[in-house]
């Protein structure tokens, strides 16, 4: 058997996806002309699958903190954050997450796959346990397999599944990581993390919540799902990105546990990778001020979700169980959902296709991201795309 | 305490379920590749694994799906977890 025969069948899978037009997946996009609006197969579409949630990454005060970093810190820090790519802007950020969560400790990571990995596979080893949602993030299953800890899932969202995995191990195993998402990335469902702190409480676990989809958009500060649900501080993780409503790259986690800083010196994703670029950081602080300065971005961008999972619903979508950032139609064969994903491009809208095995249930979904910077009358020509796939 | 016969009953009863609900004509037997020959996706073992957990109220890691391909292996590390 050759090297890439085992690529065999993926290969065919895209090879059937692109005969038709333009790539569903990895879909190139020829230019991007504003937060909202970008060229994909020579004509201009509306970006709605591209998880800028506020719409920041054509934000002035943003674009002119990068500008001005890379005039006067240049294009990278050609090191690691343990060798010399920790700048001052770096521990800056840090020190900024860590009074925005009103935590101790906070880590900025060069993405945010790699914040989960780092810190997943370097705060557990063999004998401890790990407790997942079954739909988390592949960043979250990789991270717990690379720990060396006992491996074990619960059912979406199902706390009272997580409540009796959680009893079958607790006398048997070290430490115990509960891990799950505030909103999850397919479906846009939250977390019933109240329940969750319950377990938490219940059995001495360590609970971490990943925030990537719902930092910016959720809780009175924008800090997420457990600061919307009042239950920040009961977090001993929070992780997330600054890759979607931040507009930027690189990840984080902020933690009240002041034992985390030391764990910097631990985590091979943090230690053997280059930092984030100085233009990046500063790109990250200028929108972290911008998120927190301007709430009524969260309520614009709740107001498009909640409008658009009322017109898929009407329109006789199946859709995830809430309205959230991320509105997933979803088909149970891919053929249709392809079909339906190049009538929508062909109606001038842009959003993400996403088959199994990267969907939850086998199905396949048009997985919708809405933004704060999207006009009403672009979420009124979202809506008129949805309608051309049923008419 | 979990025994082999209860165990190989429930694994080939689980696999021959879903052997039925995906309309193969296959006998499950403990040699049956639960991949090749079932056609289980890395997701369904997963599930296949819960429904164990559930059934014998034991805690099964994923981390022991690597070893496992055909249903007899799946007995095994049932038997291992019990």
């Amino acid at each position: 058997m050759g090297l890439f025969d085992k690529f065999a069948d993926i290969a065919d899978l895209y090879a059937h996806l692109t005969k038709d037009g333009v790539a569903p997946v990895g879909t190139p996009i020829e230019r991007v002309l504003s937060p909202t609006r970008g060229i994909v197969d020579g004509n201009e579409v509306i970006l709605a699958g591209t998880n800028n949630y506020l719409g920041l990454t054509y934000d002035p005060a943003c674009i002119e903190a990068g500008k001005a970093a890379l005039d006067e810190e240049g294009t990278g820090t050609t090191g690691s954050r343990l060798a010399n790519g920790s700048y001052q802007s770096h521990h800056a950020l840090e020190a900024e997450l860590s009074h925005a969560f009103g935590m101790r400790s906070a880590i900025v990571f060069t993405t945010g796959y790699q914040a989960n990995l780092g810190v997943i596979s370097t705060i557990v080893g063999r004998g401890d346990a790990i407790v997942m949602d079954a739909d988390s993030h592949a960043s979250i299953y990789d991270g717990a397999k690379m720990s060396g800890a006992d491996v074990h899932r619960f059912r979406h969202n199902d706390a009272a599944d997580l409540g009796k995995r959680v009893k079958r191990l607790k006398s048997k195993v070290g430490d115990l990581l509960i891990i799950t998402e505030g909103v999850f990335s397919m479906l846009g469902d939250r977390a019933p993390i109240r329940e969750i702190v319950e377990v938490k409480r219940e059995s001495g676990a360590y609970l971490m919540i990943d925030e990537a989809h719902s930092l910016g958009i959720l809780g009175s500060r924008g800090l997420g799902r457990a600061e919307e649900e009042g239950c920040l501080q009961e977090m001993d993780f929070v992780l997330g990105t600054f890759s979607k409503s931040l507009g930027s790259v690189g990840g984080y986690c902020v933690s009240d546990h002041a034992g985390l800083d030391a764990v910097r010196h631990s985590m091979r994703a943090y230690m053997f990778t280059a930092s984030s670029t100085p233009a990046s950081i500063a790109t990250v602080r200028a929108a972290l001020s911008v998120m927190q300065a301007r709430p009524e971005l969260r309520t614009r961008l709740r107001l498009h979700f909640e409008r658009v999972y009322a017109g898929l619903k009407k329109l006789d979508f199946v859709l995830g169980p809430e309205p959230g950032p991320v509105v997933a139609a979803r088909f149970e064969d891919p053929a249709e959902a392809l079909c339906a994903w190049r009538r929508l491009l062909s109606a001038g809208v842009y959003v993400n296709l996403v088959v199994p095995p990267a969907t939850p249930g086998q199905y396949s979904l048009l997985r919708c991201s809405l933004s704060a910077a999207h006009s009403d009358e672009e979420i009124d020509r979202i809506l008129a795309g949805y309608s051309r796939i049923k008419s | 305490m979990l025994n082999r016969v209860d165990c190989q009953e429930a694994v080939l009863r689980l696999a021959q379920d879903y052997c039925d609900r995906h309309n193969k004509s296959l006998r499950v037997s403990e040699s049956t590749d639960l991949l090749d020959e079932v056609g289980l996706t890395s997701l369904d073992v997963m599930e296949l694994i819960e429904s164990l957990e559930d059934e014998f109220d034991i805690a099964l890691p994923i981390n022991d799906l690597a070893e496992v391909r055909s249903v007899g292996d799946l007995i095994e590390v049932t038997m291992k977890a019990a």
